[in-house]
């Protein structure tokens, strides 16, 4: 047998064939992309929270720090205000009650030396 | 590697072409089927991939990619599988079951080079000029080779022996 003939024989075979080529996946997005995108988000919310806060403060005075307290609050804590608290003044000492007596009563009862007290408006009529 | 980065269709008429003959090549050392058909495969998603560049004539660098991915593929001892138990990579017409295990046989008895000329010349369509590119020798180192190649697989195939007993039936 000569060489031609060998090869048309060993042309009766056929390699075997293998499954097509599949597709490709599709490419995951660069992740330098995602990188810089994440960056300008958040360099755009920065600024837009730092103007907003520039703005703040130009068109508002600043609040105090601390709040101011109520008259009531300043008030000393020893003066009495109740019937409970007269009586144990009058019991402990008796030469403040007058004093106490006398505070309180510029808060409680109505006035009667101003120009428009009650007083001053009954002796009109 | 100087080269030319193909589009998508290209590489896949190269493997419509090429990935018969590449796997019967990869499956000629001694790896099953499935897996020579991963191999090739791998190499040809590295190239859609934009991994590799290839040359003009390509044939040369898919015959050498699968040749390494296979020899290191064989070197981790993984799925090796002797010639009678494995699946057949070469088909005859007839069938005839026998004659394709006693050709993977003699074609993994062959050495590197003559399997590779004759897988190229027999099996790919190439002529002989095409397998001396591809394999960067001249042509009549080529055509020198794939005549040992051919008296060797007379000797370890039996062909004479083969032919004639079936025209004695």
């Amino acid at each position: 047998m000569d060489d031609k003939q060998f090869e048309s024989y060993l042309r009766e075979f056929e390699p075997r064939q293998p499954h097509p080529l599949p597709e490709l996946a599709p490419p995951a997005p660069d992740w330098r992309r995602r990188l810089l995108a994440a960056a300008v988000v958040i360099l755009a919310g920065t600024t837009a929270v730092w103007f907003a806060a520039r703005r703040t403060n130009h068109v508002q005075p600043r609040m105090p720090s601390v709040i101011a307290p109520s008259p009531l609050a300043m008030a000393p804590p020893t003066r009495p205000r109740t019937i409970l608290q007269f009586t144990r003044l009058a019991q402990q000492d008796p030469r403040q009650l007058d004093a106490a007596l006398d505070a309180a009563s510029r808060k409680l009862l109505p006035e009667f030396t101003g120009k428009n007290s009650t007083l001053a408006t009954l002796a009109k009529e | 590697m100087t080269g030319k980065q193909l589009e998508e269709s290209e590489i896949r008429s190269l493997y419509e072409r090429h990935a018969g003959a590449l796997t019967a090549y990869a499956c000629s050392f001694r790896l099953d089927f499935s897996l020579a058909q991963d191999m090739v495969q791998q190499v040809f998603f590295k190239i859609l991939k934009g991994g590799a560049s290839l040359p003009d004539n390509p044939a040369g660098y898919l015959y050498r990619a699968v040749r390494n991915t296979c020899l290191n593929r064989r070197r981790d001892g993984s799925r090796e599988v002797p010639l009678e138990r494995g699946t057949t990579w070469l088909l005859h017409r007839t069938p005839d079951h026998e004659a394709e295990i006693a050709l993977q046989s003699a074609l993994t008895n062959l050495s590197d080079e003559q399997r590779e000329v004759v897988i190229m010349h027999i099996w790919d369509g190439m002529t002989l000029d095409e397998v001396a590119s591809a394999t960067s020798t001249s042509l009549n180192t080529a055509a020198s080779r794939y005549r040992y190649a051919l008296d060797h697989l007379r000797k370890f195939f039996g062909v004479e022996k083969r032919i004639e007993g079936k025209g004695e039936q």
